[in-house]
């Protein structure tokens, strides 16, 4: 391939980082690592996606280590930053399901080896709409607050609560169990949830 | 009562033990990420492949077809009449060469119960403007289950042909009877759709798992998939042994005098079945064989004269025009985290449900119980290794033809996107023209075969070109989605620079076909909020 016309390969950037802020990115993305599986597991459905989009979160952070790592809440950026690589790819899952016409059942649904009820729980998450689900797990699995919610959804605070609250009761309906929903009882207990940050 | 909170964490705990994170290895992969995102990495899917290829095929062969519609300097999306069908993504659109259009098959993939994908139909008369439903297909609508009961509709000359595998209902984490399983083929005469379809006799592929079928005219060769256990939902276990419909019968053909391999390149034309590269127990293979289909007796070709390579699935029916296939794409180096991607057939199947008959309880291995594989050393993470190069191999002499030993492939390596083919790929004339697509920050499009090369579309993030088709010898982006949920926007080349039609209302598993010098786009996963249509809409240029 011509570089000279196509080529930007930039110099990976990290390059100017120290040994310290390599120390220091490396052990953040250790940490995040394993959340991120997880969250993403329960966003996308798909376990091995799920690595796979972790991954590519953590390449973000290090290119982006020098403002992420000033933040207060670096794991809220992080957890946003996951969740909007899942939403970009979740869009292109009818692409995906089309080759798997044509191959089987390869790439969406996976052997779960987590057992029935884990594979239960995540097909239900799976199946709920898109802004519903992405706002239960940043609420309920990736412990973000009502207001970074928001900030990542790009929607008011009450919008997160409703948002919840319809995938916890979808949630019930299609688990048949009791769910205690958070922030739908803050919503029937505080006035104006709208007012502040909910932890 | 159930908090919300230990629910979602007791079900899907944070993962242990996953590979320690490499900063050098993120920054590579970085790298690569931009590299795939100049070369527009989105998803396309193998029946893109297959209709790019088609299409490809077509402007080899320079048919003259008629279009559709009279839309006079129409600049924009033209609505046709809605098919009288259910709503659906990813429907299969074919152009019929006397004008019709087909829209079939399909799925809706947000239902509870998992993807069902429709075997249902309709044709529409390029001069009324007016559908008419197919017939029944004999076969039902099926969900995205274990036995790929999946109808899939191609259509050659006049005839349009469907297959499905049907079997008993199972759990899905239980092995299937492969005994049970029932292997449906069927054609319907468009020219004659009160016939209705003829249900073929049986292909004798009886008990294996998602068999590879393919047509060329009257031929359909049918290669045997795996026997694996179902639950394990590979499909490294396809073979190349398989049968031969010519003539009203079938006849079978013995395995490739190859060693086993997971994932080569396939490619059929009316007189052969051509395999090429793979990935074996000592890493990706370059061998290459031929099966002559009149005779059903194979010929070891020369080995492909590029680096080793094999794609990451099965059954990648790649391009044949003018007695050549193409080889170009694939990957050198797949990552262990794809287990489709794994041991050959012979490591696999005997231990695990083979046989159907077995009273002993079925061991059905799972992500991370895979034999390991020999040969070169895997990538602990990231994407796969891609192959440079494109070479031809002439069916009937055997001879490679490089065309390019150096023309970088890109495509996203990974599931899903690992079904990725190489994009863009696309015939002019009788000259090879290899593209890849937009970047995001409006880099370069490369165009082999003619030199050009020229800037992307769109500068938007976020945006990642899905195909690029030539209509008319233009090219034609068809883009994701925008950052504003919007529909699936499109980009057609035009002059020195790209004029962006209307964005179509679905954000995504919208269709596009080429119908004559029409682009046409089917079908879509419906917008948040938007009214639940299956829309067929033309782009007449």
């Amino acid at each position: 391939m011509d570089r000279s016309t196509g080529g930007h390969d930039h110099p990976p950037s990290l390059g100017s980082a120290t040994v310290t802020d390599r120390d220091e990115l490396t052990a953040f993305c250790a940490a995040q690592l394993p959340r991120l599986v997880g969250l993403l597991a329960l966003q996308t459905g798909d376990r091995v996606l799920a690595e796979y989009l972790a991954h590519d979160t953590l390449v973000v952070v290090s290119e982006r280590w020098p403002r992420i790592r000033g933040l207060d809440r670096r794991e809220a950026y992080v957890s946003r930053v996951a969740v909007n690589l899942a939403s970009s790819r979740w869009r292109r899952r009818s692409a995906a399901a089309r080759a798997a016409a044509r191959h089987g059942p390869s790439s969406l649904v996976h052997d779960d080896p987590d057992g029935a009820d884990a594979a239960a729980v995540r097909a239900a998450v799976a199946a709920l709409p898109d802004r519903p689900r992405t706002a239960l797990v940043l609420r309920f699995y990736g412990g973000l607050s009502a207001a970074e919610t928001a900030d990542a959804l790009g929607c008011p605070e009450g919008t997160v609560t409703s948002l919840t609250s319809r995938a916890v009761a979808a949630l019930r309906h299609t688990l048949g169990v009791d769910l205690d929903d958070p922030d739908g009882d803050l919503a029937a207990t505080v006035p104006d949830a709208r007012s502040g940050g909910t932890p | 009562v159930t908090d919300v909170r230990d629910l979602l964490t007791s079900t899907t705990p944070e993962p242990a033990g996953l590979a320690p994170v490499d900063l050098d290895a993120l920054s590579a992969r970085g790298r690569r990420r931009r590299l795939a995102k100049r070369a527009g990495a989105g998803v396309l899917s193998l029946a893109l492949l297959v209709g790019a290829a088609t299409v490809a095929t077509d402007a080899v062969r320079g048919p003259d077809a008629p279009t559709i519609g009279e839309v006079p300097g129409a600049r924009g999306w033209v609505s046709l009449p809605e098919p009288p069908l259910p709503t659906r993504s990813s429907p299969q659109v074919l152009h019929v060469d006397d004008g019709r259009l087909v829209v079939a098959g399909g799925h809706v993939g947000d239902d509870p119960e998992g993807i069902i994908f429709r075997t249902d139909g309709a044709v529409l008369d390029a001069d009324r403007l007016a559908w008419t439903p197919l017939p029944d297909v004999p076969f039902a609508d099926g969900s995205f289950d274990q036995t790929g009961r999946i109808a899939v509709f191609s259509l050659h000359g006049r005839t349009l042909w469907a297959h499905a595998q049907d079997g008993p209902a199972t759990a899905p984490s239980a092995p299937l009877d492969l005994g049970e399983l029932r292997f449906d083929l069927a054609r319907l005469d468009l020219d004659d759709l009160d016939a209705g379809w003829e249900l073929l006799p049986p292909p004798p592929v009886a008990g294996t798992l998602q068999p590879f079928v393919s047509v060329v005219d009257d031929t359909v060769v049918v290669l045997e998939g795996t026997d694996l256990g179902s639950a394990f939902r590979s499909r490294s276990g396809l073979r190349t042994s398989g049968a031969v419909w010519r003539d009203g019968t079938w006849t079978t053909f013995e395995p490739a005098p190859l060693p086993p391999v997971s994932a080569p390149f396939v490619g059929l034309d009316r007189d052969h079945l051509a395999v090429v590269g793979g990935h074996g127990p000592d890493g990706p293979s370059a061998d290459a064989a031929v099966l002559d289909l009149a005779t059903a007796t194979w010929s070891v070709a020369p080995d492909l004269p590029l680096e080793a390579r094999g794609w990451l699935v099965d059954d990648v029916h790649t391009l044949v025009a003018d007695g050549r296939m193409l080889v170009a794409g694939g990957v050198v180096r797949p990552t262990p985290w794809l287990s489709d991607v794994g041991p050959p057939l012979e490591e696999l199947v005997s231990p695990i449900c083979a046989q159907s008959s077995d009273p002993e309880p079925c061991e059905v291995p799972v992500l991370g119980e895979l034999p390991s594989r020999e040969g070169p050393p895997e990538i602990a993470s990231g994407p796969a290794d891609l192959a440079a190069g494109v070479a031809w191999l002439d069916l009937d002499t055997l001879e490679w033809e490089v065309v390019d030993p150096d023309l970088e492939t890109i495509h996203t390596p990974l599931r899903p996107d690992h079904l990725t083919p190489p994009h863009s790929l696309s015939l002019s004339g009788a000259e090879l023209l290899t593209g890849t697509d937009a970047e995001d920050d409006g880099g370069p499009v490369r165009v082999l075969g003619d030199g050009t090369i020229v800037p992307g579309p769109l500068p938007d993030a976020g945006i990642g070109a899905q195909s690029l088709t030539y209509v008319g010898g233009t090219p034609v982006l068809a883009l994701g989605p925008g950052p504003s949920d919007g529909g699936a926007r499109v980009a057609v080349r035009s002059g020195d620079g790209w004029v962006e039609v209307t964005p179509l209302s679905a954000p995504a598993g919208v269709t596009y076909a080429l119908a004559g010098t029409d682009l046409v786009a089917a079908g879509g996963a419906p917008a948040a909020d938007a009214a639940d249509v299956l829309e067929v809409r033309l782009l007449r240029r």
